[in-house]
Order: C-alpha cells, then structure tokens, then sequence
C-alpha cells in the first residue's frame, strides 16, 4: 500500500501532465492515420460493403475550407454516413490541420495524412488518372465502384448520392 | 482504491500519450547528412532556389529552422560556400512547392532576395525582401514590401530585374477583400485576389507605393515574372475569368511602374472550383516574344502546354500538347537565342523523373521528350538556369539533395 501511494506521489507530476495532455488531445488533435501506399486499401477494407464518401484536401486550398464545411453540415444530419477525410500535407502542419478540422468539428472523424505533404507517388495510389486539383471527393458505393469529383462539391450532389445509397 | 487509481492514471498515461506521440514525429530527409534538423546545407534546407550570377557563381537560398540562408557554388553545385544567415530573427517563411524564397542575382553581383512570411492566421502573409551588396557577406534589414498594414494574404511572391536594373516584386494580395468586407460586413467570401506590385529604381534600396495590377487572380498557383524588353517585365498568372474559369493570363509593367492590358493567353475554358497549385512558366526569347508552358485540366484539354504568346489572339502561337500524362506537372522553359529548353515532372509509377524537350527554332519543333534524371523518393519542383546560354537543371530531392545538371546549350 505504501508503496503504491509513493508511486503515486512521484508520478502526480506525471500524471497530471498527462490528464492535461489527454484533456488537449481529446478536445483538440485528430487521430491523423498516416497514409503509404498501402493505405487506400486498408480504408476500403475498413469500409468493405459499405459506401462511404472520401474528401481528399488540404491547408494551403482554401475551396477546400468550404468543402469541409458543406460536408460537416451534412455529417450532423445524416450522422451514419461513412466519411473520410485525407490531408494531402504531412505532420509537420499539424496544428493548422488541427485548427482547420477543430474549425469544422471534424476532429473525431476518421481523419488521415500523407506520409509526404503532395507526395506525387502517395497521389498515383490514390488516383493514377487524378491531375491533383483540391478538393477532390471520391463517392464510393457499397461495392466500391467510385466516382472522383474535382472541385468544390455542391450540396445537391452529396445529397443526391446520399439518397442513392440509402 | 489508490491501487485503482494508479492503473487509471497509467491507462491515461498510456493513452494521453498515444494520442500527442502522433505529432512527435515529422518527415525526416533520407540523406544521411540531413537526419541533423540542424544541418546547414543546400541538400538538407527546404524549397531551394538558385541563379547564377555574371562570373557563373551559382547562389542558392534555401529556408531551416525559420531562417534563410544563402551559400555559394564556384563549381557548378559540387561544393559549396559556408552558408549566410539571412534574416536574423527567426520567422515562419513560407517555403514548399509554389510558394518559396526567390533569388536573383544584379548585373553588378548584387544579390536579391524575396520570400512569403507566414503571419499570423491562416493563409495569411507579408512579403519580405532584402538584398546583399557585398557577396553573401552581409544581408540589408529586411523590408516588408507590402504597404497596406492588413493582417491578410499577400503571399506568392515574384521577383526579377531587368536589363535597367529595376527590381520588381509582384504577389497575390487580398487587401481589396479586406477593404470590401470592412464596408459590407455581410458580403459572402470571396475565392479570389488581386495580383499586386511593387517598383525599385535604385538597386532594392527603396520601392514604390505598391499598386495594383489586375483584380480575380487564382489564390494559390505562383506567378510567372520574367524580363521584358529592356526595362520591363512580363507576367503570367492563373486567372479567374467569369463562371470560375480558370485559365490563364497575362501584362506587362514598365518601370514607370505603368502596365499594360490583361490579355487571355489561352482558351482552355478550366472552370473548376478548386486550387490547382499550379502556376506557369514563360520567358521572353531573343526578339522579345514571350513564351509560357502552362497546366490545365479542362474539357476539352488537360496536361501541360506551351505556347507562344500572340497579344493579338487568345490562342497561343505553336500551341503544343506537351504531356497528356496525370501526374505532369510544374513545367519550367528557358531559352538561349533560337534555343527553347522545357522541363517537367511525371511519375511513372515507380519514380518520379523529370522530363526535357529541346526546340531549337522557338518552338516551331520539339525533340522527343527524354528523362534526363530521376528518383525513387520526394522530390521538388525542377527549375532551369540559364549561364551565359549554358542551360542546367536544379531539382531538389530528398535522396540526392540540391542536383545542378547541365542539359544543353
């Protein structure tokens, strides 16, 4: 018992810390999955017979703030609809990314990054005939058959999709 | 109790610590030499960018740990100077793909520098300049070019000199949305800027009042601003021309600080809601006729093109499809009396490997495209020097560092 209780005391400190560090982690990172090229299929097989929407952007693309928004707000009203967002920066960005994904409220969903901020090998596994314009959305039905999309998407077409896949 | 407290708080250690060990990781360079954060080379620093002066020194800036530094090359990129601190606060500096320091080197061995700070907020910046007079030894207090005093964009920044000796910098700027937003506090956000500029007649010690150039530029793609004529230079941008077309234009600005018309270089007709990242090429050649290379992904063609400017046509002159391939990009000419020289960028699958066409009557013909180097890991943007009519490439990548190549003449 006492022994305990000294191990307590000397990690208090630790402790703490590391409440605080959870406190911050839980209210104000993502959980940012590193994308290789190995990862667009461990993503369709987490979705398998399951359609999903995947929202490829970045910080330096300001139509994809937009995107971002659009898709959160339809987040909060189809709340099971399977999201993915992908962050074509790497983590030495991350506290934008975080503040960018805090601002939409998107800190919770299943957020990844590029292993290498605009890695031209990470987007031709993502894509081989994608030209890397930002945003980029891909509707993928629930046998996985996709359609990619350039551009900022229009609120009817998600909608559309979503009434599609119901 | 305090048994049950002690397993919680190693289960928060546990996961508290998971969630933050995401981000104590970053991107490290293969090289060896690099795996120091601190190391002070050309290989190891971000977004490098080079010139030559008139004796053929290459000078190089490249951005580490929110300072530049410049070094010097007497031997084509072998070896190089011990490198100079530019600016000595350190600073955010914008400094990847598009958006990088800038060098160029006076007829008198003077050397310019301009670059993007990051300001505080997000997608905001200054644009900062400073000069040398004494070969790298020394570096002026550092200028903020832009004269409005908002915390906004002004970001993607130019520079060049002319035969005169004028300096020019010009730069996306967002001022105008701020100044419209503070009238209208209702007005829905705008998507585009305006491209701005700013004159020195006296060899970067003081410039002009900035002015403005043209209003719907493209947010994020870089500026093409080269040389024109004797005291003049050109620019290309990408435009957003009405219904969110985004092909791409161009003017002129003398010394006098005067412009000419924004003429439509091409019709690719891009109408896309989106940041391309990328911006064009163009140089003038030995008659002043200018030529641009350019990326699109429209209807009706997408790839990378060149052309010739015709101020009297919105079609380009010797319009070529140079390369269909998704992932071509960043294209980047030269020229050297008839000689056009273009690089550019594709990823084969495999590795990423840079691309050159040679044109030796302006751009009427083209050889076949050949690689003339490659990587199998990250890589920059290619750029093109010109010394003397002697053309070299300068690609940076993570497993060779700074490469200057020579690739014709």
């Amino acid at each position: 018992m006492d022994a305990t209780r000294t191990i307590i005391t000397q990690k208090t400190p630790l402790l703490l810390f590391s409440l605080l560090l959870l406190f911050l982690s839980g209210k104000t990172f993502a959980q940012l999955k590193i994308f290789d090229k190995n990862s667009l299929a461990t993503i369709e097989k987490q979705y398998t017979d399951q359609a999903f929407i995947l929202v490829v952007w970045s910080i330096e693309c300001l139509p994809c703030r937009e995107e971002l928004e659009l898709i959160s707000n339809i987040k909060k009203q189809y709340e099971n609809i399977n999201m993915v967002f992908l962050s074509t920066d790497e983590l030495a960005q991350k506290e934008m990314i975080n503040s960018i994904l805090k601002t939409y409220k998107l800190l919770n969903q299943d957020n990844w990054i590029f292993k290498k901020s605009n890695s031209p090998a990470l987007k031709f596994a993502l894509d081989p005939n994608w030209y890397g314009e930002l945003p980029r959305s891909y509707f993928y039905d629930s046998q996985h058959k996709r359609v990619g999309i350039s551009g900022k998407l229009a609120k009817e077409n998600v909608l559309d999709w979503v009434d599609q896949i119901k | 109790m305090n048994k049950t407290l002690f397993l919680i708080s190693i289960f928060i250690l546990l996961t508290g610590c998971s969630s933050t060990n995401l981000f104590t990781s970053s991107s490290k360079f293969n090289i060896a030499q690099c795996e120091n954060k601190n190391e002070l080379s050309v290989n190891c620093g971000k977004a490098p960018s080079s010139a030559f002066d008139e004796n053929g020194k290459l000078w190089v800036v490249y951005e580490l740990n929110d300072h530049l530094y410049v070094s010097s090359s007497s031997d084509k990129g072998l070896t190089y100077s011990k490198p100079a601190k530019v600016n000595p606060t350190p600073e955010l500096i914008y400094a990847r793909g598009e958006n990088r320091p800038k060098i160029v080197i006076g007829s008198k061995g003077e050397i310019y520098l301009s670059w993007t700070k990051n300001t505080q907020g997000r997608y905001t910046g200054d644009i900062r300049f400073t000069r040398s007079l004494d070969q790298g030894k020394t570096f002026e207090e550092i200028k903020t070019i832009n004269d409005d005093g908002f915390l906004t964009s002004h970001r993607f920044d130019s520079l060049a000199v002319t035969k005169s000796g004028d300096v020019f910098i010009s730069w996306i700027d967002k001022r105008d949305n701020v100044i419209a937003a503070k009238k209208n506090p209702n007005m829905k956000r705008v998507s585009t800027a305006a491209i701005y500029y700013a004159i020195s007649s006296d060899s970067g010690k003081t410039f002009n009042a900035n002015k403005k150039l043209i209003e719907s530029s493209c947010v994020c793609c870089r500026i093409a601003m080269t040389p024109y004529q004797d005291d003049s230079v050109a620019l290309s941008w990408r435009h957003v021309f009405e219904g969110n077309i985004r092909d791409h234009a161009y003017a002129t600005i003398n010394s006098k600080g005067e412009h000419s018309q924004t003429i439509r270089l091409s019709r690719d007709d891009w109408k896309i809601d989106a940041c391309p990242h990328h911006g064009p090429s163009m140089i003038k050649d030995i008659n002043d006729e200018l030529h641009v290379v350019w990326f699109t992904a429209s209807d009706i063609r997408k790839g990378i093109f060149y052309g010739q400017l015709d101020p009297n046509s919105q079609e380009p002159i010797n319009l070529k499809h140079i390369s269909a391939l998704p992932s071509a990009g960043h294209p980047y000419i030269e020229s050297h009396q008839d000689a056009l020289f273009l690089v550019w960028k594709i990823f084969n699958g495999e590795r990423t490997q840079i691309m050159l066409q040679k044109s030796n009557d302006l751009g009427v013909k083209w050889t076949e495209a050949k690689v003339i180097s490659e990587t199998d890991g990250e890589s920059d943007h290619p750029f093109l020097l010109n010394h003397r009519g002697s053309i070299f490439l300068a690609w940076s990548t993570t497993n060779d560092g700074l490469k200057i190549l020579k690739v014709g003449q």
